[in-house]
């Protein structure tokens, strides 16, 4: 083949064009640290890094949701401590008060020591969370539980909530509830608003302030809401756990997620410092010879 | 029997001839860094020889017969056809480019990152309905979300309007660049008239060839007097020293190509001008239509369940999401201006009493909900397409895999501009390599030449001496 001058020109560069063309691929993968900066660069690795980006995001979600649900299940866990507290020193009272050898004096500090339980267990019922009654079921800008009395002069305490459960998402369609609501746990009756839990401590303490009464009476039903909050509790503790459960799968998933789109879409910074340095003596090299091959030609070895 | 001064003839045609030679090779290596020069050649023949009785045929010295141009015109055609199709693919490539930057996949700040955004808000509107800066949230991520979706329409329009400028630009430089190659068709058939052969002048017109084959598919076919004809799509452009423009038009909402004198539409295949138009109405307005569905379905699938929630109001059947397409979707004025409007709650948020039930948020979960559902494009009420919950049986897909679908196909069809320009990058640089092996010029060459060309000039000079020499015995030294 005939070689002229300026094929040899247009050769060294061409060649001087690719190799720097190369030299700037890899510079800008380097520096981005990314090699798929555009859906050009691997249309389905750009879909696939896509899709991995969304379903971690999603699993986040899902784990703030989780970790929300656990405070919140955590929070009425300690409430229900405390409620149960409460009923073993009614249970004590009203064991202490069966006895008939007390003082009308002594039953009447112990009703007032009950009617003092009464208030700490509304105040338990009365619960709140990051601004909100846990214990109010959808209602949870108004205190569920109130102290009142009926027309005929009776006490009462009345809820002012719901049944709602809050549900919420831990994972594609699965939901679970955050909340007691307080007219499960406190034995609310939906038609009189009234509480069972609450009428056991006022019956107690009726027991005590009437002679004609046996406060020994009580214990059976406050055994029953001991019995009744221990349950509540329990499931509340296995909730709990399988949110932490969650929580461990959801971390772990992410990690292999998120490894897998590094895979796909993050430099391999050694391969990625080889492959430059390599480019970068190739492209030398190219100089060099480009600056030896255009010099000579028949004139400069004439007179 | 020879003339006494025939010799003195065969050395100055001799002299002339190499001459001739002398001034070529230089004109040669003078052009040799022109672009589109084809190196010359001046062909000698030997003078027609006379019969000599008994002696045979003496020749007369040497002739011109012309200077040619070494150039190969089948390897002419096969360029233009490999340049015609590396424009076009150079104006997909960058134009696709551009629809990258856009729709800027996969980033943490593209469209798909804006809606897992967006679905996020519903969740934690779910926990905390009855809390306006959770409220506020969902109506800020909607509106980010909204807003991307219409910048990104706006920049597709945008690259609408500017490859529409791409197409009256190449159709001003076709009426240009057909208008001189017409006149040097012109200049070329009056010298070849003379017997002369016009190499520079068709050089030039080769290389408004070349330029004119990157903008546009084109037919060339070469008269019998030199002038060559060119038509696009079958219709003529030019035709001797007669050229017939192209002008741009405005169909529909793009700007096409059609002929100045019958008003007919142009048939453009090939080249920048053709790269543009495809680019402009297959690749972008399908990117530009599926945008549309995508911002339609949102709106219609979150509007829908939204209208089966009641807001802290006490209100139900009320949108989320209002607008036509992608141009202009949005959140609903009076959400923006009032969060409490926000549907999440099931039920009415007002019991019989008048008390607010705001711990509900199971419409919210219900909205949070739709970025797993599978959608299936229908037709709305409007004739448009957009995007539906498909039923328990059917398959579709979710609106992030909608969008996904988008990245893929501009990935795909990216990707593949980008492949065709490197081809045929290699392609037209090896025909052009093969192209100057045939007529570049090569300065050893031309020196070899020059310096040959220049030893048969002072060999013709030195016979002239020689025969000087002769007559000089002959006349002037004999008979005395």
């Amino acid at each position: 083949m005939r070689v002229t001058n300026n094929m040899l020109v247009g050769t060294v560069l061409n060649n001087l064009n690719r190799n720097l063309e190369q030299l700037n691929k890899l510079q800008n993968q380097m520096s981005s640290g990314k090699v798929i900066s555009s859906p050009s660069d691997n249309p389905v690795g750009a879909v696939r890094v896509m899709g991995l980006r969304a379903t971690i995001k999603q699993q986040e979600q899902y784990a703030n949701n989780m970790r929300d649900i656990k405070a919140w299940l955590d929070t009425s866990e300690a409430a229900f401590g405390r409620a149960t507290d409460i009923f073993q020193r009614a249970r004590e009272l009203a064991v202490y008060g069966a006895s008939g050898s007390l003082a009308p004096e002594d039953k009447a500090a112990m009703a007032e020591e009950v009617d003092q339980l009464i208030n700490e267990l509304l105040q338990v019922a009365n619960s709140n969370f990051e601004g909100r009654y846990i214990f109010g079921g959808h209602y949870t800008r108004e205190t569920p539980f109130s102290r009142s009395s009926k027309p005929d002069g009776s006490e009462i305490v009345v809820y002012a909530g719901d049944d709602g459960q809050l549900q919420w998402e831990i994972s594609p369609g699965v939901k679970v509830a955050a909340n007691v609501s307080g007219q499960e746990a406190f034995g609310v009756d939906p038609s009189t608003k009234e509480s069972k839990t609450f009428q056991v401590l006022i019956d107690l303490k009726k027991a005590l302030q009437d002679p004609n009464d046996n406060p020994g009476d009580s214990i059976k039903s406050i055994d029953e809401e001991i019995d009744h909050l221990l349950s509540i509790r329990a499931s509340l503790g296995a909730r709990s756990q399988r949110m932490e459960m969650g929580l461990d799968r959801v971390s772990s998933d992410n990690i292999n997620l998120t490894s897998i789109q590094s895979q796909l879409e993050d430099v391999d910074i050694a391969e990625a410092a080889m492959n430059y340095a390599m480019q970068e003596y190739v492209y030398r090299a190219a100089l060099a010879t480009g600056a030896r091959t255009m010099q000579p030609s028949l004139l400069d070895f004439l007179r | 029997m020879s003339g006494t001064f025939l010799g003195f003839y065969t050395s100055v045609k001799g002299m002339q001839a190499q001459q001739k030679a002398v001034e070529t090779a230089s004109h040669n290596v003078a052009n040799a860094n022109t672009p589109g020069f084809s190196r010359q050649r001046v062909q000698l023949v030997a003078s027609p020889a006379y019969p000599e009785p008994g002696v045979g045929q003496v020749g007369t010295g040497v002739d011109i017969a012309s200077i040619a141009r070494i150039r190969d015109t089948f390897l002419d055609g096969q360029i233009r056809k490999e340049i015609t199709s590396l424009g076009r693919w150079e104006v997909q490539r960058d134009n696709l480019r551009q629809i990258e930057v856009i729709l800027p996949e996969p980033s943490d700040t593209g469209l798909s990152q804006l809606l897992a955004a967006f679905w996020d808000s519903w969740q934690e509107l779910s926990k905390r309905p009855e809390s306006p800066p959770v409220r506020t949230t969902v109506v800020e991520t909607g509106l980010a979300l909204t807003e991307g979706i219409r910048h990104a329409a706006q920049q597709l329009d945008q690259l609408h309007t500017d490859l529409d400028n791409i197409v009256g630009i190449k159709v001003t430089e076709i009426n240009s660049l057909a208008r001189q190659i017409a006149d040097l068709n012109n200049q070329i058939v009056k010298v070849k008239r003379m017997g002369d052969e016009p190499n520079d002048l068709m050089d030039r017109r080769d290389r408004l060839l070349d330029d004119l084959a990157q903008v546009v598919d084109f037919q060339a076919r070469e008269q019998e007097n030199g002038a060559i004809n060119i038509s696009i799509g079958g219709h003529p452009l030019v035709q001797g020293s007669v050229t017939r423009e192209l002008e741009t038009d405005r169909n529909g909402t793009s700007l096409m190509v059609k002929w100045k004198d019958d008003g007919q539409w142009a048939v453009i295949s090939g080249g920048e001008l053709f790269g543009a138009i495809d680019v402009r109405d297959r690749l972008l307005k399908g990117y530009q239509d599926q945008l549309d569905i995508l911002a339609r379905g949102l709106r219609d699938i979150v509007n829908e369940q939204h209208k089966q929630g009641w807001n802290l109001e006490g209100e139900t059947g009320i949108s989320f999401f209002k607008g036509t397409g992608a141009r202009d979707i949005d959140v609903e004025q009076n959400i923006r201006d009032d969060v409490m409007k926000i549907a999440a709650s099931s039920e009415n948020t007002k019991d019989t009493s008048g008390a607010i039930n705001p711990g509900n948020g199971d419409n919210a979960l219900a909205i949070a909900q739709l970025r797993n559902q599978d959608l299936e494009r229908v037709l709305d009420s409007e004739g448009h397409y957009t995007l539906k919950e498909v039923d328990e049986s059917e398959s579709g897909m979710r609106l992030d895999e909608w969008y996904a679908n988008i990245i893929s196909q501009l990935g795909v069809a990216s990707q593949e501009a980008i492949r065709m320009v490197d081809n045929q990058n290699a392609l037209v640089s090896q025909l052009k390599q093969r192209q100057e092996a045939i007529s570049g010029v090569s300065i050893d060459e031309e020196v070899a030449s020059l310096l040959q060309y220049q030893h048969a000039y002072n060999a013709c000079a030195k016979a002239l001496t020689i025969l000087d020499g002769m007559l000089d015995t002959l006349i002037n030294r004999t008979g005395s």
